[in-house]
């Protein structure tokens, strides 16, 4: 297909009515002659005019055009259906939803803001209020609307883009009862209230109350990765802390612990440590994050920290890993940065690079001598076929230890800064964190890589420099203040879609486990949500926690070779996984999931030659679709709603034409079939969820 | 001259150098769009060639690779390296002995884990390079003491990864096998499967013009949805595939249909021509071992897709051992060493075994020194290069002295402290003699390697050819 399904159509307005800017005219002439009452209450009484339908005048242009040939409808629209279409397509006459009044033949609802009534009857639609003119007019059939209700795009208002798509920012979803939140509040309040809820249920906690921490008949969980990824699909899918979590994943891909890095003994409570340890801090302070993620048993291992050890008269030399990381990727970068993000030039116009090799020779000594933490007695396997104690699982929990004997007393010098070694070691490391934390470059450095996860690839380097002096000084002269930053960058005008930055608008692709997330926290049955593993044999898998390596799934800098953006030099770093194997694993793997639910399967067992279902339901991660199998009869009303909740509004018309037609094509007998119905929502939202308005993030 | 036409010439000159544009003349589409998918091979694959990159991710430790292993040699390796040091006794059955001996009686031997490549070595079939990276120009410890021209952001992986694919750090999009394979477009009949990665993207295989395509690790991933009706519906089938292949107005938008657009076309034109390329050569049932057959299939069509040049990279993590470097890294190289040997094998059973070339990168060696069970990022590192064409049994390079010492003695000149190795073969020197074997030319080769002019020299008692010789 060469032309764009979006832009050809776009233009079109098809659900716009033709007669709208008439009627606009009309609506503003005739407000003075009353009609309906600003302040009316929404059970007001039928008017009088209704009574006399005889009287109607008929005005078949009204709320009517062509309809779609390709939507074909047989079945009649209920007055319910029309009135929802109608206030979704004709906001400006029917503003706010109303609740459905019966009187005598009508079924009716009022819009006190418009003191419009719509009225049905006898097969027929009414409409009265300032826009008829204060006329009772008869505007067509239920027959003559069919088509529009049920096969044509509608709309999603402003209002519920524009806050689904800061909800889409700040956390996972936009549920209806969440749109209509923010709404209501205002987006910064219900934000900051977000913000203050207190932290949901510890991951450790959760993988001791599942049994994951047993040493006994579970024996076989202490070295099992499983657990971990177990442990945050459930975090990520049911924590009411939405936000926090939010904030949290993006830190995860900043200070990256992998479970497939730290894998070991009790590798699942050393992950869920870690999570609680970017839940606990997600809104606190970056300092503090920074000295106790130096000391967490995940990234002991991950960055070899754990047993590392003082240079010897042998050769031994300081494990250098996580000093240099922890420079390179956690706090300061390579290059010397502007506030903005920019690079630093010296007076050659050449960048100046932060550190050298000997800069990390010397901090790698500050981190010697740590092992595991806890200190707690072992414990006794009731299993007979262990024949030794197991290790309280504390050992990974708890932060890591000093051994004092294994720590290296050699002068540290880096980044100008000398520490004795003869320092106490913890006192050693506070002062080597403060040298990093207070460094002008982790202020732009990090506020542009939050601002890549969080909101767009391509920040304007004002955007960056905005939240980099947020994190320099919270307003109360606080450095590292996270609640402020994550605060900033949310409520900033580019974020919030008030920015001429043309890159910015770009937007970001979204990451693969942010669509999982979504759909389970939007339509997953939530005690059905355990045991998920992802895209397990996936390529371009992203389970989170689980990054191949410290680098992330991505880099910030990546810039997708042969495409339109590299000569642009526009960096996309979800694009790094995304190739021919990686997005056609994930439309295999979202099929049978949003039909059938997970479980660990081969899907060519289920889905027979015809793409028809043929197994057993599964147990884990069901979808309930309670808002959406009541729409699967009517195409119309489900994309928009899916649109709504999943898209911000986003899909093309085009593209939303294109899904409602292939699910109106769908078998729809007079009683359909649970499964009748399953399979048209799971089509409708398999088609929204490999649209690329529904992957792109703008 | 223009552009194009430039262009143009240094392709036919490309072809004329590799017999390939022989008496047709045919003018070759140079498109990567789809449409060059699908069209027949427009010539006999009289002469084809392949290139296969095995990128060890994490900077492989060259020294427990190849080991140092003449007795004064190994006794400093052995006194440095402790715990970490392979046994003396262990690394008899892995002794390379080189056509001609090295130099001051130098002898390596090779991990015990890389049987199967000493194997090859000594049947002439596999090369150890010693001591590449990335280089600037030819650089001595003082120099880099002194900060001469250096490759950017050394010891760093991600950037070093990049660097060692395209000579510039993160945020490159064009790699040096990309852009050789560019010089071969024309003579590949679907020029999407000219540059194919079996593992993650890698900047090594973007070119100009050449896109890299990526296979699973068993072949192409066909969309189910797209083959077949979805939920009984063959109309959801079909709307799934227009929303997801058709062009966009949003930028990203339409680059993530794009790889779809070729996610489906490719599938199909290389799920058919694999389903007849079935090689019996066994391979290890590893993640490498698996991708290493889909590469040896994808040879194996060549004919039936109209290749006569293709670029492969395959990636294996793991490598960075900052610890566990005992207990993991013979893990990692038995299934490097499997594989490339296993490819070598089934290249033979295709008659190809001397069109096709495999070598392994990685981001950096290693530090000699120790930090209890495992080493830190270095700059150098030894390297193998496998294949019928390879001029074998041979160990090219300098063998760097094996010494840790901050002293201004001649052995410490090697390195920039704990045994961090200054290359002295360039990742240029590599990618000059690989290209040249494929088919480039001087001038291209110049045009791809930024800093080749700067080799070809002798400095400081070390040459540093252009050719390196491996590839005769």
């Amino acid at each position: 297909m060469s032309s764009s399904i979006v832009g050809v159509q776009q233009g079109e307005s098809r659900t716009a009515p033709e007669s709208l800017a008439l009627l606009a005219a009309m609506s503003a002439t005739l407000a003075a002659c009353g009609g309906g009452g600003s302040g009316a209450d929404a059970a007001a009484p039928l008017p009088a005019a209704f009574v006399n339908r005889d009287r109607a005048v008929s005005a078949p242009g009204l709320m009517r055009r062509p309809a779609s040939p390709s939507a074909v409808e047989t079945r009649l629209p209920s007055a319910t259906e029309l009135m929802d279409w109608a206030e979704q397509s004709y906001a400006t006459f029917f503003p706010d939803s109303a609740a459905d009044q019966a009187l005598e033949l009508y079924i009716y609802r009022h819009y006190p803001a418009s003191g419009n009534y719509l009225g049905v009857a006898a097969g027929r639609v009414y409409v009265l209020g300032p826009v008829s003119g204060g006329q009772l007019l008869d505007v067509g059939s239920l027959a003559d609307f069919a088509p529009r209700v049920f096969g044509e795009p509608r709309p999603v208002s402003a209002e519920d883009a524009v806050a689904a798509r800061a909800l889409m920012q700040v956390q996972f979803t936009a549920r209806p009862a969440e749109i209509a939140a923010v709404k209501q509040r205002g987006f910064a309040s219900w934000l900051a209230e977000q913000m203050e809820a207190p932290r949901s249920t510890s991951a450790v906690v959760w993988m001791a109350q599942n049994g994951y921490s047993n040493t006994s008949t579970l024996r076989k969980y202490t070295t099992l990765e499983r657990p971990a990824v177990w442990m945050i699909w459930q975090q990520l899918w049911l924590v009411p802390d939405a936000v926090r979590a939010r904030a949290a994943l993006a830190l995860s891909e900043y200070f990256v612990v992998s479970s497939l890095l730290a894998s070991g003994m009790w590798v699942g409570q050393a992950m869920a440590a870690y999570w609680d340890l970017l839940m606990g801090n997600a809104f606190g302070s970056f300092r503090l994050l920074l000295e106790q993620l130096s000391l967490n048993a995940g990234m002991g291992r991950t960055l070899s920290i754990l047993d590392s050890r003082a240079e010897d008269e042998t050769g031994r030399r300081p494990d250098e890993n996580y000093a240099r990381e922890l420079m390179q990727l956690f706090t300061i970068g390579l290059y010397e940065l502007n506030i903005d993000g920019t690079e630093r030039l010296d007076s050659q116009g050449r960048k100046i690079e932060t550190f050298d090799n000997d800069d990390v020779s010397n901090l790698a000594r500050v981190f010697t001598g740590y092992t595991y933490g806890g200190g707690l007695p072992k414990l006794p396997s009731d299993d007979p076929t262990m024949d030794r104690e197991i290790v309280n699982p504390g050992f990974v929990t708890e932060p890591m230890q000093l051994y004092a004997f294994r720590h290296s007393n050699a002068e540290v010098n880096f980044l100008g800064t000398r520490i004795s070694g003869k320092m106490e070691p913890r006192a050693k490391m506070g002062q080597a964190l403060d040298v990093l934390f207070n460094h002008p470059n982790v202020g732009p450095f990090f506020a542009r890589q939050m601002i890549q996860r969080l909101v767009t690839s391509n920040p304007s380097p004002a955007y960056v420099a905005r939240i980099a002096k947020v994190f320099n000084s919270n307003g109360r002269g606080q450095r590292g203040d996270l609640k402020a930053v994550f605060s900033a960058i949310w409520l900033d005008a580019e974020a919030r879609g008030q920015s001429s930055n043309p890159a910015g608008r770009l937007g970001k692709l979204s990451e693969p486990m942010l669509r999982i997330v979504q759909w389970g926290r939007t339509f997953a049955r939530p005690e059905s949500l355990q045991k998920y593993v992802g895209f397990e044999d996936a390529y371009g898998e992203q389970i989170p926690l689980r990054s191949p390596s410290v680098f992330n799934f991505y880099r910030p800098g990546f810039v997708p070779p042969g495409t339109a953006l590299a000569p642009n030099g526009w960096v996309a770093p979800e694009f790094q996984i995304v190739h021919e194997a990686s997005v056609s694993a994930y439309l295999n793997h979202l099929e049978p999931l949003l039909r059938l639910g997970f479980r660990r399967m081969l899907r060519h067992e289920t889905f027979d030659a015809t793409g028809r279902w043929v197994g057993s339901p599964t147990e884990n991660v069901l979808a309930d679709y309670d808002a959406e199998l009541p729409l699967a009869g009517n195409p119309s009303a489900l994309v928009h709603h899916l649109n709504r909740v999943m898209c911000a509004g986003r899909l093309a018309v085009a593209a939303q034409q294109i899904i409602i037609d292939a699910v109106a094509s769908m078998p729809w007998p007079a009683n359909p079939t649970e499964d009748q119905r399953r399979d048209r929502v799971a089509a409708a939202l398999l088609l929204v969820m490999a649209t690329p308005d529904y992957l792109v993030q703008t | 001259m223009t552009g194009t036409k430039l262009q143009e010439l240094t392709r036919r000159a490309f072809l004329r150098r590799s017999g390939q544009l022989a008496a047709s003349g045919v003018a070759l589409p140079l498109s990567l769009s789809l449409a060059s998918l699908g069209e027949a091979a427009a010539m006999q694959a009289l002469d084809f060639k392949a290139l296969v990159c095995v990128f060890m991710i994490g900077g492989n430790d060259h020294d427990n690779t190849v080991v140092a292993f003449d007795s004064s040699s190994y006794e400093r390796y052995r006194a440095i390296r402790q715990a970490v040091a392979l046994q003396a006794s262990a690394l008899q059955e892995t002794a390379l002995s080189p056509t001609v001996p090295l130099p001051g009686g130098r002898q390596y031997a090779l991990n015990p884990a890389l049987l199967p490549m000493a194997r090859l070595f000594h049947q002439q079939r596999a090369a150890v390079l010693l001591n590449v990276g990335p280089l600037i120009a030819p650089t001595t410890r003082r120099q880099y003491e002194q900060r001469v021209a250096l490759p950017p952001k050394l010891f760093s992986h991600n950037d070093q990864v990049m660097v060692w694919q395209s000579h510039r750090p993160e945020g490159s999009t064009v790699g040096w096998g990309g852009r050789i394979a560019d010089l071969a477009l024309d003579s590949n009949g679907q020029s999407l499967f000219s540059c194919i990665s079996a593992a993650g993207t890698s900047v090594f295989l973007a070119g100009e013009s050449a896109l890299q395509y990526h296979v699973g690790s068993h072949g192409p991933i066909r969309i189910d949805a797209m083959k077949r009706p979805v939920y009984g519906s063959s109309r959801v089938s079909q709307a799934l595939q227009v929303l997801a292949t058709s062009a966009q107005d949003g930028v990203l938008h339409n680059e993530y249909n794009r790889v779809t657009t070729r996610a489906i076309a490719a599938e199909t034109t290389l799920g058919a021509a694999l389903a007849s390329s079935n090689v019996q050569t066994s391979f290890p049932t590893t993640g490498l071992g698996d991708r290493m057959r889909t590469i040896a299939r994808i040879i194996g069509a060549h004919q039936t897709l109209g290749l006569k040049r293709q670029i492969f990279m395959v990636q294996l993590g793991g490598s960075d051992l900052h610890s566990n470097l005992s207990s993991d890294h013979g893990r990692i190289l038995r299934e490097v060493g499997d594989a490339m040997s296993a490819l070598y094998a089934a290249t033979e059973e295709l008659g190809l075994a001397d069109k096709v070339t495999s070598f392994t990168a990685s981001d950096f060696g290693r530090t000699l020194s120790v930090n209890g069970d495992g080493s830190d990022h270095g700059w150098g590192g030894h390297h193998f290069v496998v294949g019928g064409a390879v001029k074998g049994r041979t160990i090219y390079g300098v063998p760097p002295p094996v010494s840790v010492g901050d002293t201004s003695a001649a052995d410490d000149q090697w390195h920039v402290g704990q045994g961090r190795l200054i290359p002295t073969t360039s990742t240029d020197q590599l990618a000059s003699t690989l290209g040249r074997w494929f088919g480039a030319g001087e001038s291209e080769l110049a045009g791809i390697l930024p800093n080749l002019h700067n080799f070809g020299i002798e400095a400081a008692g070390v040459t540093y050819p252009t050719n390196l010789g491996f590839m005769g």
